[in-house]
């Protein structure tokens, strides 16, 4: 063997023997993922939501009618609308009972006297310490959507449904006439409550945190500087709703504004000299709602708020002298002032009266404001049932449905974080050569655990705890999933990498491989 | 005579007054001389954190084994004014030109390396010594107080204890260059080669002596000659086959049982709380302070494996800063491995090619050592000269030396405004930099290329000579005996 030869064969000797080290530089480590755990999860449906309602009867309604059979079929009447209204992941178990009051409640006038009494005959107190004591003992909130429906016989009250500020004590009053029809057609009316949330929602409901900025847009300040009493409008209109939003958000911030100058070149003012909302006739201006569809971005007015968090902006704009009134023209001819941009905000026009002074004072601000909050229902997906007031500030939310928006959220939630582990899995299955750190395989773990533990909350009916399990669930989906590992620029497949090899080895190798070949065919 | 003293004089001089005139201050914010693992001021806060209790490798900036900071533990921030200083490092200079010096006079000494020019023979030694020493960038690495310059001395004090087929000691020696910096490592076998065959000549000469005391007839002398002359390569080859093996293993072995003894010392010294370094053998808590906190080798951390894996990526001249800067995460680690590994592809083939000249692969090895660190200097630039050149015979069939001055007079002229333009000016980036680090680099590689291209070419001529004249010996020694066989007849 000459020296050519040897050399040429100590040289591949070396290189062989550098090759694991250098196989083990290039392999990419991934970790090893519960794709078991994932799959059975991803493929189980979720626990259902139970929803229990007590429907009382005041033994005086049951005076006129066979008692039992008209409870059962009350009872299936009332199945049979749970079922028309619920939600795929709701299932509702209804009781029937009737009960006898104490007391005569039949000259009571007040509703908010009606619902304390039934409070107190109802030991609803007890049960509030009752779920209190449950609370310390499991150490978390407790949420069980549970209702008591009670049907009364008020004659000096209208008919209609009663729903009180908060609790979950629901009555509705027939009025005199308490036969079968006009009973149903008042659970008929009060059952869609329970179907309040919308799929479509106009703003992302999925976040935990929530800022809102309220912003006085005066068009032309000439002549006129505008004030608002910000502070006690928001807290008489917008506090109540707010505070009861705090059970779904984790932290809702706010701030104020006065913008002047603002400029309407995105909308075309018509004069008008048509009937306005208010039937009253003279010259108005409008604006048609097909100008609305051209505002994309109503933050071109905007604040200087600087956040982390999803904004939603809540503008009252004042037209100036020149454009007042103005309103918004629906092609059904009806005037309307106030209108919402999807995901970004609302606005209400407030036009000045000439008794106005240019301080906006609390009772000025109480259409606008309640008209903010009703246009927060509908960014969180809350629909508006017909025979519902929402224009007490203390109840443009009510509990059942902000507990509906809770439980909705949470089936979301779980989908959603469900959806994401199966779609991870299915894009590490994908490419074998990304590189799955070990800080994604904890994510995806966790989350896994927070989804089970979620679920088993649920079958136990724990569904607060479930729910903060869901948006745990989420959080680390979200983190595994957006990690900047698993970044599209490192997605180098086998070509990429030769393309990196070749430029250092080929100039190396190639006249070894060509003088070893020449050896080898020499002899 | 007088004209070495009088170089060695003026080189000395010329530092002197670089150091006299305050230019440290100057070049110490050169780009070209100051590297994060040479850096002068980079030891100087070492000791300052070590004297607050601070471990000295916290800072990140310093990558010196320990011993350095015990031998420069009373240096501080005035130290540079301190002339005790200026003189080591000036020391270290001039015993680094005796000895490139007394290596070249002792390989020009040998038979194989006779050149035909006699007069050229007698200026080498003095002139390539006087290259390095006189460098500009010889003179600037010292006056930065360049801590690459120990690593030099110790490389060619190595080659020449090996010439001297002193192992122990340039094993020894070896050992500390491959503690302070480790790549120095793989001359291992270079140096033990290079103690094996100068043992080997210093034994033949001996037989030679031995020979040439006895007295023959003509005829009887000469078939006895023949015949001692074959039991002698006998004997010879005997002995090569029973002392290689041992003297290999020796080598190894003692190289690596020297390292090993640096790093204890170094686990020591830096486990007694980093200061004042006394060692107690007596203390009955002796193994304690070795094993105790856990701090089994910490230092080797911020050492040998920060000048592995390259971690600090400040611009240097060398081309890995760049590379590393501009990989993507996922590659850095192959990327690292194969700059690495590239030292050690080359070290068997050159050892199997150029076994019968040790020196010339001590330089070969070296030269890619030099040129291939993570951290270059420009002193490193006349040091790789000055190896390369150590055996001048082999160096005769080199081309484009015209080529190669002027060449690297441009590149290494615009080093330095490249590095501003982009640094200070903002005006370029670090693609100016980069280029003429890499043509610097390719210049060097191509040096490096066109030595061993030409050794080659004197080697096989040799060979070819050899042959020749064996089979023209063989041809008298028969004709010889066939007329010797008439004559019988």
């Amino acid at each position: 063997m000459n020296t050519t030869l040897k050399v040429l064969l100590s040289v591949f000797f070396v290189i062989l023997c550098g090759s694991p080290i250098w196989y083990h530089t290039m392999t990419v480590h991934q970790t090893k993922l519960p794709t078991n755990k994932l799959l059975n999860l991803s493929s189980s449906a979720n626990p259902k939501i139970s929803i229990q309602i007590k429907l009382l009867f005041d033994e005086q309604i049951l005076k006129t009618q066979n008692k039992d059979p008209f409870l059962s079929k009350v009872k299936k009447e009332v199945t049979k609308l749970s079922k028309e209204f619920q939600q795929e992941f709701l299932t509702f178990q209804i009781n029937t009972q009737a009960i006898k009051l104490k007391k005569d409640y039949n000259n009571m006038n007040d509703p908010k006297k009606i619902t304390k009494f039934l409070e107190e005959s109802l030991s609803f107190h007890k049960e509030k310490e009752n779920q209190k004591e449950k609370e310390k003992e499991n150490n978390t909130e407790m949420f069980e959507p549970k209702y008591t429906l009670v049907l009364l016989n008020i004659p000096n009250l209208s008919e209609g449904i009663y729903l009180p500020p908060t609790g979950r004590l629901i009555w509705i009053n027939l009025g005199e006439s308490t036969n079968e029809d006009n009973l149903l057609n008042n659970l008929r009316n009060f059952f869609p409550i329970f179907g309040c949330i919308t799929n479509t929602t106009k703003f992302t409901t999925q976040t935990d945190d929530l800022h809102l900025s309220f912003i006085l847009l005066n068009q032309d300040p000439r002549g006129r500087v505008l004030n608002w009493e910000f502070e006690e409008a928001f807290n008489y209109y917008l506090q109540p709703t707010l505070e009861k939003l705090n059970k779904r958000f984790s932290e809702i911030t706010f701030d104020s504004e006065m913008i002047a100058y603002a400029d309407l070149e995105h909308f075309r003012v018509h004069k008008s000299n048509e009937a306005n909302r208010n039937n009253e006739k003279g010259v108005h201006y409008s604006i048609s709602k097909k100008t609305l569809r051209r505002v994309i971005q109503i933050g071109e007015w905007s604040s200087s708020v600087a956040t982390n968090k999803p904004v939603l902006r809540f503008i009252l704009f004042v037209p100036g002298q020149k454009f007042t009134p103005l309103f918004i023209n629906k092609n059904s001819g009806k005037n309307r002032d106030a209108f919402i941009v999807p995901g970004i905000g609302g606005i209400s026009i407030h036009n000045l009266n000439k008794s106005e002074t240019q301080l906006l004072n609390k009772n000025d601000l109480r259409r606008s404001f309640l008209v903010f909050a009703n246009q927060m229902r509908l960014f969180l997906g809350i629909k508006n049932l017909e025979k519902f007031n929402y224009y007490d500030p203390s109840n443009v939310i009510h509990d059942i449905e902000l507990d509906m928006l809770i439980l909705d959220t949470l089936i979301k939630n779980l989908n959603e974080a469900k959806h994401s582990l199966v779609s991870l899995h299915t894009l590490i299955e994908e490419l074998p050569y990304m590189e799955i750190p070990e800080e994604i395989g904890t994510h995806i773990q966790n989350a896994i655990n927070e989804i089970q533990f979620s679920e088993s909350n649920m079958k136990k009916k724990n569904y607060k705890s479930a729910y903060f399990s869901s948006k745990r669930a989420i959080e680390d989906c979200n983190r595994a999933f957006f990690n900047p590992s698993i970044s599209s620029q490192l997605y180098f497949e086998m070509q990429n990498r030769f393309a990196i090899y070749i430029p250092i080895f080929l100039p190396m190798l190639a006249p070894l491989i060509t003088k070893l070949f020449k050896q080898i065919s020499s002899f | 005579m007088i004209l070495q003293l009088s170089l060695l004089l003026l080189g000395i001089l010329l530092r002197a007054v670089t150091y006299h005139f305050g230019l440290t201050s100057v070049y110490n914010q050169k780009f070209e001389y100051v590297t994060p693992f040479t850096s002068f001021d980079n030891l100087v806060e070492a000791v300052h954190l070590m004297s607050h209790g601070t471990s000295p490798y916290g800072g990140s900036h310093f990558h010196l084994p320990p011993i350095y900071l015990w031998l420069f533990r009373w240096v501080d921030q005035d130290s540079y004014a301190n002339w005790g200083l200026r003189i080591i490092f000036i020391l270290i200079d001039l015993i680094c030109c005796l000895l490139l010096f007394l290596i070249i006079k002792q390989t020009l000494g040998q038979q194989k390396n006779k050149m035909l020019n006699a007069k050229f023979e007698r200026i080498l030694p003095v002139a390539i010594s006087s290259i390095y020493f006189l460098n500009p960038f010889t003179i600037a690495s010292c006056l930065v107080y360049c801590m690459g310059n120990f690593t030099r001395l110790y490389i060619l004090l190595s080659i020449y204890l090996a010439l001297n087929a002193n192992l122990v000691l340039s094993t020894f020696v070896l050992s500390l260059a491959a503690y302070t910096e480790v790549t120095p490592a793989l001359l291992i076998i270079p140096i033990i080669l290079l103690c094996i065959k100068q043992r080997s000549q210093l034994f033949k000469a001996k037989i030679n002596q031995n020979k040439s005391q006895v007295k023959r007839t003509q005829e009887k002398q000469k078939e006895e000659k023949e015949e001692k002359e074959e039991k002698k390569q006998q004997k010879t080859k005997q002995h090569k086959n029973s002392n290689t093996f041992l003297q290999w293993f020796l080598g190894i072995f003692l190289f690596l049982f020297w390292w090993v003894l640096l790093l204890v010392l170094s686990q020591l010294m830096f486990n007694s709380k980093f200061s004042n370094f006394k060692i107690n053998i007596n203390d009955p808590n002796f193994f304690q302070h070795f094993f105790s906190n856990n701090q089994y080798f910490t230092f080797l951390k911020h050492t040998y494996f920060f000048l592995l894996n390259i971690t600090d990526l400040t611009p240097n001249i060398g081309l890995y800063w760049y590379l590393l800067t501009e990989t993507f995460v996922v590659f850095r680690q192959f990327l690292v491995f194969t700059l690495q590994f590239i030292n050690v592809i080359g070290l068997i083939p050159f050892t199997i090619r150029f076994r019968s000249y040790p020196l010339f692969l001590v330089a070969v090895i070296t030269s890619s050592i030099t040129i291939l660190k993570a951290y270059p200097t420009l002193a490193d630039f006349p040091f790789l000269f000055c190896i390369l050149v150590m055996q001048p015979k082999l160096l005769e069939k080199t081309r484009y030396r015209a080529f190669f001055i002027r060449g690297f007079q441009v590149v290494i002229g615009l080093l330095s405004p490249f590095y501003k333009i982009w640094i200070q000016d903002g005006t370029g980036n670090a693609n100016y930099l980069f280029g003429i680090s890499l043509s610097f680099s390719f210049g060097e590689i191509l040096v490096l290329m066109e030595m061993i291209r030409s050794a080659m070419i004197v080697i096989t001529n040799e060979k070819d000579k050899k042959k020749e004249k064996n089979s023209l010996q063989y041809y008298i020694s028969t004709k010889k005996k066939k007329s010797s066989q008439r004559k019988d007849k």
